[in-house]
């Protein structure tokens, strides 16, 4: 008997809890029912899809409001630069129309004074931070022009493709997308956008005279234009400073040909000068 | 005269002894001179000489581009050569008039500017034009035009002018050896300025370890009619001289965050200027030379020098200083070891608010290392201006300028009291300056944004 009363409550706690269950869930299912807010699936896919490293060179507030804006607004989702090409046809089927990505772009450090070549003037003791020096003094080195080295864009970086390489910023070119983010960020303006094509570039970015420049860096441009006279469609000269116009066209032996006497004008994928000049030393 | 103490700032070893208590001395003519076109805040000055010009001691090189600036006058008779970029006391590289001596017996001054004596019964606009036309500038730091600050707004009612005279710096002697010797100009400097005002109270504030700067110019008071000047020996504590700090100290009056000195009734001028207004007025000399504490351990002969503007921190500390061991030097400052700037080249010119050439020896200048803060609350403690300091340099650390801005950074005078007093030895200083340049730099970008 009693057995049988402990099991009808037994029974009737189950079933109480049970309908407070029912009744709740009820309530919930009505609310999303009735308050629901519509969204576009479509987002949520594209969102799903885009880099997620929010580096805003699209020029929206990160990746969730780009997604946003390319469903609502009707934004182009080529002006997502570090999308790749095989991404930018996914998000293309789920939007079902065709999309053209635009040219990869890349950044490059114009500058190739790294600790062991540029001249330090000076002993630097404040912040470690390119934009805080150069407000000041510019660091410890004596260029004017150069890489400031400590590192600004390096940690900014959302894609982790810059490094500072015994005080110079070097990029990796296999990792950049061509945000844009280092090229506001530096002070000196020596970061630039080119196609990721480009093969070789002139690493220098002082507009000092040669003399000037020799003082201060061992590997600056000295405007001798060896190089403009042997390609003069490829190079742009300046004053004391070239500038590669088509760094998509050079190739390994136009730079054999031309032998930079300072090696400033070398390819991208030897863009680590200091192991640079230890091989051309080894050589001669 | 009740003196109102003023919350934080701390005590710094004076070591004024190294330079005070002596003779000014002259500098030596140079060979050649390179006076910095930007000597004041503001437009830099418009050249209105070209190369192979001769010139007189105190000839208009340069005139005024606009209210916000003041002319600049040669320092030497000679000629005028080329337009040369040196590097500027603040570190950029600037634009600076070279000037080559003629010889000795040639030196004299530029009659432009004729004394006005009876200066009493000349009425105020004659004597800010006056001001104006001697390139006059605080002479204090700031390097603020003077005949701005002589011309409050109608609406603004002043009745107190403060001369002043803390000079709170550790080192520095400038100020101190201007009131011993010239205490008498300074005072008729400031009875001018005051009469410009049309105001005749004056106070001067002086730290009490310069008795003899004060007595002097107690006794100088005297001499002056139709002024009531006060001067009023302050406690010794870093930062007196900050203009915040002093217009509390002597009047009790705050100058709340965002409004300005003439909002409570004050206007306040560096000895130095005083002087400078002395000698525009009464000699017809425009300000082509400053007096300058050249100091330090290294400096063989410490002092204070008239030295001219223009000379280069190279010529200067030879033929004033002398330095006793060149690898033993850690670092040059322009200005005070508190608020001055480090130099790298010893090409620097002189300029109008050098107030001091501070040489210190490797092991006393003091290197950052940035470690992470402690949280002991020092800084909070002695900050003058009562900023959440430790606070602040993790926002900007981590640049998180928006809190910055809303923990009032803006409001930071940079006088380097949390920095010196920080155990962690963190740069907190360079952090707000960081701070300041880039929020005026997003600000910028904002306001573009809109147009």
């Amino acid at each position: 008997m009693v057995a049988v009363l402990i099991l009808a409550e037994l029974y009737a706690a189950g079933l109480i809890i049970g309908g407070i269950g029912l009744v709740l869930g009820c309530v919930i299912g009505l609310v999303v029912l009735f308050f629901s807010v519509k969204s576009d699936d479509r987002i949520e896919k594209i969102s799903e899809l885009l880099p997620g490293a929010n580096c805003g060179g699209c020029g929206f507030a990160g990746c969730g409001d780009f997604a946003r804006a390319i469903v609502e607004e009707g934004a182009d989702p080529a002006s997502c630069v570090a999308c790749s090409a095989l991404l930018a046809s996914e998000i293309g089927k789920v939007l079902g129309r065709e999309i053209t990505v635009r040219e990869k772009k890349v950044a490059v450090v114009y500058c190739s004074g790294d600790k062991s070549r540029a001249v330090a003037c000076a002993e630097y003791n404040g912040l470690s931070d390119c934009r805080a020096a150069a407000a000041y003094a510019g660091g410890g080195k004596g260029c004017r022009y150069g890489c400031v080295g400590m590192g600004t864009c390096a940690r900014n970086c959302p894609f982790g493709a810059l490094e500072i390489r015994n005080g110079l910023a070097v990029v990796h070119p296999e990792l950049c997308t061509g945000c844009g983010k280092c090229v506001s960020l530096c002070p000196r303006k020596l970061i630039h956008l080119v196609p990721a094509s480009s093969k070789a570039h002139i690493y220098c970015n002082s507009l000092e005279k040669a003399a000037v420049k020799r003082k201060v860096c061992k590997a600056g441009c000295i405007g001798c234009k060896k190089c403009v006279k042997a390609f003069p469609g490829l190079f742009n000269a300046t004053g004391g400073l070239v500038r590669a116009v088509e760094p998509e066209k050079l190739t390994r032996e136009d730079l054999e040909k031309i032998s930079c006497p300072v090696h400033v004008l070398h390819l991208v994928e030897e863009d680590f000068p200091c192991e640079n000049v230890e091989k051309k030393e080894q050589k001669q | 005269m009740k003196i109102f103490r003023f919350k934080g700032g701390f005590h710094p070893a004076g070591h004024k002894e190294l330079s005070a208590g002596r003779m000014v001395k002259d500098l030596p003519l140079l060979p050649r001179y390179t006076v910095m076109l930007r000597q004041n805040v503001g437009a830099p000055p418009q050249v209105c000489v070209k190369k192979g010009d001769h010139v007189e001691k105190g000839s208009c090189i340069a005139t005024a581009a606009g209210i916000l600036s003041v002319p600049l006058h040669s320092p030497v008779s000679g000629t005028v050569g080329d337009m040369v970029t040196v590097p500027g006391p603040n570190g950029t590289a600037v634009e600076a008039l070279e000037i080559f001596s003629a010889p000795a017996e040639e030196q004299k001054w530029d009659g432009t500017l004729a004394p006005i004596d009876e200066w009493r019964d000349t009425s105020a606009a004659i004597l800010k034009k006056r001001i104006l036309d001697a390139g006059i500038t605080g002479m204090g730091g700031a390097a603020f035009p003077t005949h701005v600050k002589l011309s409050p707004p109608p609406e603004k009612v002043l009745d107190t002018l403060i001369l002043n005279g803390a000079e709170c710096e550790p080192f520095l002697t400038s100020d101190d050896t201007l009131m011993r010797l010239h205490a008498r100009a300074v005072l008729t400097g400031g009875a001018i300025a005051a009469k410009i005002l049309g105001i005749t109270e004056i106070i001067v504030g002086i730290e009490e370890n310069k008795n003899e700067a004060v007595s002097a110019m107690e006794q100088a008071a005297w001499g002056i009619p139709g002024v009531n000047i006060a001067v009023v020996p302050l406690p010794v504590k870093y930062p007196q001289g900050g203009e915040k700090q002093l217009i509390y100290a002597l009047t009790g009056r705050k100058v709340v965050l965002g409004t300005l000195p003439m909002d409570v009734g004050c206007a306040v001028l560096n000895v130095g200027s005083c002087y400078a207004i002395w000698d525009a007025v009464l000699n017809g000399h425009p300000l082509v030379e400053r007096i300058t504490t050249v100091t330090g351990t290294p400096v063989v002969s410490p002092g204070n020098y008239r030295i001219p503007i223009g000379a280069s921190l190279s010529a200067v500390l030879e033929n004033a200083g002398g330095i006793r061991e060149r690898s033993n030097v850690g670092k040059i400052i322009f200005g005070g070891p508190m608020m001055g700037f480090a130099q790298y080249s010893l090409e620097v010119p002189v300029s109008k608010n050098t107030s001091g050439i501070l040489l210190l020896e490797r092991t006393e200048a003091a290197q950052f290392t940035g470690g992470p803060c402690l949280c002991c609350g020092k800084c909070v403690e002695h900050c003058p201006m009562q900023l959440p300091v430790s606070t602040l340099s993790k926002a900007c650390e981590n640049e998180r300028y928006d809190l910055a801005q809303k923990n009032h950074v803006l409001a930071c005078l940079e006088c380097g009291v949390c920095s010196s007093v920080c155990p962690a030895r963190r740069p907190n200083v360079q952090h707000f300056r960081k701070a300041k340049t880039e929020l005026k730099e997003i600000q910028w970008k904002e306001k573009n944004k809109k147009i």
